[in-house]
């Protein structure tokens, strides 16, 4: 897990507070697609459809519940959760065309025969995408283990690594944080009440967790001072501190 | 005041680039790269890493002109400060090269440096454009602006990353966590758009994709974005709370809202508890629906003082199983609405028990919800003016010149009118596409492109873009020019099997450029064509050049026409002066026809091939001319007048009939001269005829 972590207080946030939170799967995802963005692949000249079976195309088949076919006339629905294979009626000739008005679509195939893809899985997995993805281009997947944090976030923020810990039979191991464990970590500190059926969510605070890396700078390896006044980024894959040790709940 | 665009996106290698040349003694500078970084827009950062003191340089992209950037400094890690980009090397002590990529990788960092004055001074705007390089996963709270004292914050879509109306087609806010609405709007002048919301993957309580705030009540905009499959306890895609005084100016409008689907509690699309007014115009709703009979489904819900207006907004919320209405707690001067219910707001000029029939494809994945040819809403709504930008609907089009508004978010495209947006793009794509305007386009910068296997670009009128590209690309593309075009740069393009170019009327840009490659691509200009440079081109089995019929001016300053291929054909049939042209005809069958008058300083006809001809039917008046035909069957005919000062017509191979002036080679004797007043004919063979002009 990787966070980035307020050294001022400023625009609602304080000192310490974790603005941001990544997790590795989110990470993984999110280079995952960038590196598949569809202007990376251009149009086909003749067809003026993508390519198919490039890697956009296989990775959307791993990110999406549905697939259609258009088949001259006939359009098929897979579920590629389930296989399940079904015929929606509809004029799909014009839905097609109008979807073509957009130079970044994502329909794909040769004339005539086209394919495209619809709804997005609940619960994507970057381990899922990234098989594909190595399996049909040169990019590893541990080399897009960290999030881009640009330059003028690390002179706002403080980038840092914080990992679970297990204690095993051969020592202690890191644990991958999950994503809702994560998404945790950057929530909001609020208080919802109920007007008779309909909640109401009041915000008590920007972020409800912190991390006060003013007595961490032994185990983050940075002075304050440092971290207040000068562009860092103290994210490591080595010795990586433990979540629970850099960690403070405010609402307890 | 300024407006300050930034980026926002996880691309963090757009592309690099080495400067040549800087100016500027502080920042910003003018960098000149050898060429425009590709993929780079205004807004992006790009970072120098200096091998003399290690340290990498920020720069903020605030200018874009071709291949010259306007970089801003912005941070390095090695606290030097404001340093010009041509003064950092690398380690062969050469200029070092910048990575360019997004200035912010979450919206949220975006919003949390508000207050930086390296960047923003008091009274600037505030501008995040988002990229989809990746889903955003996140929320974030717009609340900053003031600390600084930004005059208006804006996050949005640049143009070409924007949604097309349709799901997944742009910007994706899909946000996997909980608690709160993804978006809060709590600043004043403040504009949230273009952005898609995917609500699905959010956790039982995430059920708002947007919530203004109490402190947001002047000049608050969200529009043009489109939220769907809200999930969770009492859903509602956007809230309005709180608000200041009967003068608030909050608008929602161009929404597309779909998909609240809730099978055991109440649901809303747009819920206000303000006392105080907020105009919510033109949006389009479907499925709004509760399956459990004590709760009930809203399109819209007001506050009990009424004083929410609803005006051209198009609601099919389809049957619940508890209590529904279109809307509750209304302003009285609402009107123009459309439902499927027996009511809408009760306006005279509603449309009630509309259908699913009112879509074009309600059903599909991505569902499409604009509408159908003929639906009752089409040109049922009302001219709202330009108020909070509600004239430009959800796919960015400019509704203002139209002759009447449609309901919903959605504004159909009539056609015979005017399409003026201040930057268009019109793209075709796919089996046939075709781009036609019968009308007058003047957009400042316009992009028209037809892929495919059959695509037409037709253009009847004017067109006067300051750059304008038309390209089609395919099995048999065809741009049509019909008017006048008068941009600063043309470039038209057609590639494929069989393209054609025609340029029926005027063509003056200053730079213009026709292309037409493949088996057999024509390239035609009617009528004149007068360009500081222009350059006609058409390669491929069967090129064909045809400029002008008789009493058709062709008087660009350079001119190259070329045909290349098998059997090239060039045909001027009018008036062509250029100061400078070159005509060639190469390949197997060349052929160069002039039925007009050729007139430029210093011109050149060239044919070559296996059968080349050159065909004047008129004056040759060149300053310095060449018709040169050569290869196995070449043919010069001239049947009227040649006045060069200096002329060369040279036929070498087999000479078939020929009348010309000048130096006459001849390499083969089976010849007829008819009449040569001054020849010096060289070496003829032992076989040769030679045929005087009176047994001719």
């Amino acid at each position: 897990m990787e966070a980035l972590i307020a050294t001022s207080t400023q625009n609602g946030y304080t000192d310490g507070d974790i603005v941001e939170a990544f997790s590795l799967n989110r990470i993984r995802l999110a280079h995952a697609q960038t590196l598949t963005s569809v202007q990376r692949f251009p149009l086909d000249a003749v067809s003026g459809l993508r390519t198919p079976d490039t890697a956009l195309d296989k990775v959307l088949a791993v990110t999406h519940q549905y697939k259609f076919a258009f088949d001259n006339d006939t359009l098929t629905q897979t579920d590629l959760i389930t296989g399940e294979v079904t015929n929606p009626a509809g004029n799909f000739v014009d839905y097609i065309l109008r979807r073509l008005m957009n130079s970044e679509h994502m329909l794909f195939g040769v004339t005539s025969v086209t394919h495209w893809y619809g709804t997005l899985r609940s619960n994507l997995d970057a381990e899922d995408v990234w098989d594909v993805l190595e399996n049909c281009s040169d990019y590893l997947r541990e080399d897009y283990s960290t999030w881009p944090v640009t330059e003028i976030e690390k002179r706002l923020f403080l980038p840092i690594t914080m990992t679970g810990k297990q204690v095993t039979e051969s020592g202690t191991v890191d644990v991958l944080l999950s994503d809702p464990t994560v998404d945790e970590f950057r929530s909001e500190s609020v208080e919802t009440t109920m007007d008779g059926d309909e909640p109401t969510t009041t915000v008590l605070a920007r972020r409800r967790f912190k991390v006060p890396y003013w007595d961490l700078s032994e185990t983050l390896g940075i002075q304050p001072d440092i971290a207040r006044t000068q562009m860092t980024d103290v994210r490591t894959s080595e010795d990586i501190p433990h979540v629970d040790a850099c960690i403070v709940d405010k609402e307890s | 005041m300024a407006e300050v665009i930034t980026s926002i996106g996880t691309d963090s290698s757009i592309t690099t680039g080495t400067p040549s040349s800087c100016s500027g003694s502080s920042s910003p500078y003018t960098v000149a790269f050898p060429s425009a970084p590709s993929g780079v827009s205004i807004g992006d950062s790009v970072s120098f890493t200096d091998a003399t003191s290690f340290a990498t340089y920020t720069y903020l992209v605030t200018d874009i002109d071709g291949s010259s950037l306007e970089l801003k400094y912005l941070t390095d890690d090695g606290s030097y400060g404001d340093t010009s980009p041509c003064d950092l090397y690398n380690e062969s002590f050469g200029q070092a090269s910048g990575t360019f990529k997004r200035t912010y990788s979450t919206i949220t960092t975006w919003e949390t440096n508000f207050d930086d004055t390296t960047l923003y001074s008091s009274s600037d705007s505030a501008t995040g454009n988002c990229y989809k390089d990746s889903n955003f996963n996140e929320t974030f709270t717009i609340n900053g602006s003031s600390s600084i004292g930004l005059s208006a914050v804006k996050l949005t879509a640049p143009a070409g990353q924007r949604h097309d109306g349709t799901a997944g087609s742009g910007v994706k806010i899909r946000y996997t966590g909980g608690n709160t609405a993804v978006c809060t709007v709590n600043d004043n002048n403040c504009t949230v758009e273009y952005l898609e919301f995917d609500m699905a993957a959010g956790s039982n309580s995430n059920n708002r994709a947007c919530v203004i705030d109490t402190s947001a009540y002047t000049t608050v905009i969200f529009s043009k974005n489109i939220i769907y499959d809200l999930v969770g306890s009492a859903p509602v895609a956007i809230v309005v709370n709180g608000g200041n005084d009967s003068s608030d100016t909050r608008y929602i409008h161009n929404n597309l809202i779909y998909d609240i689907d809730d099978s055991d509690d109440r649901v809303k699309g747009i819920l206000t508890s303000s006392t105080y007014p907020t105009y919510i115009w033109n949006n389009t709703l479907y499925l709004i629906r509760t399956g459990r009979s004590s709760k009930n489904a809203f399109a819209f819900y007001g506050g009990s003082t009424e004083e929410m207006q609803l005006k051209n907004n198009l609601a099919i919320m389809t049957t619940s199983t508890g209590a529904e209405d279109f809307a509750y707690d209304y302003s009285s001067d609402s009107n123009f609405n459309g439902s499927d219910f027996a009511t809408a707001t009760g306006g005279a000029d509603d449309l009630t028990s509309l259908t699913t029939a009112v879509f074009e494809d309600y059903d599909a994945s991505p569902p499409d919800f604009s509408l159908a040819s003929g639906a009752s809403p089409i040109d049922a709504g009302v001219d709202l003016g330009t108020t909070g930008g509600v004239n430009i609907d959800i796919t960015g089009r400019d509704r203002s010149s139209d002759s009447a508004w449609s309901m919903g978010a959605f504004q159909p495209i009539p056609t015979g009118t005017t399409v003026t947006p201040a930057a268009a793009q019109t793209i075709a794509t796919g089996t046939s596409p075709s781009l036609t305007s019968g009308i007058t386009l003047t957009p400042a910068v316009a992009v028209s492109v037809a892929t495919g296997q059959a695509p037409t670009i037709t253009s009847g009128q004017t067109l006067t873009p300051a750059v304008a590209v038309s390209l089609a690309t395919g099995q048999s593309p065809t741009v049509t020019s019909g008017g006048t075009v008068t941009p600063a740069v043309a470039v038209a393009i057609t590639t494929g099997t069989s393209p054609t170019i025609t340029s029926g009327g005027t063509l003056t840009p200053a730079v213009a450029v026709s292309v037409a490659t493949g088996t057999s691509p024509t390239v035609t200009s009617g009528g004149t064509v007068s360009p500081a440079s222009a350059v006609a081109i058409a390669t491929g089995t069967d090129p064909s050049v045809t400029e002008g019929e008789s009493g058709d001016t062709v008087t660009p300053a350079s001119a190259i026409t070329i045909a290349t291929g098998t059997s090239p054909t060039i045909t001027s049939g009018g008036t062509v002066t250029p100061s400078v042209s070159v005509v060639v005809a190469s390949a197997t069958s060349p052929t160069i026809t002039s039925g007009g008058t050729i007139t430029p300083s210093v011109a050149a006809t060239v044919a070559t091939g296996t059968s080349p001809t050159i065909t004047s039917g008129i004056t040759l008046s060149g300053i310095v001319a060449a018709a040169v035909a050569t290869a196995q069957s070449p043919t010069i005919t001239s049947d009227t007048t040649v006045t060069p000062s200096a002329a060369v017509i040279v036929v070498s191979a087999s000479i078939l009939p020929i009348t010309p002036y000048g130096i006459l080679y001849i390499t083969d004797p089976m010849i007829r001269i008819p009449s040569v007043g001054s020849a010096s004919i060289k070496t003829p063979s032992a076989t040769s005829t030679i045929v005087s002009s009176k047994e001719e």
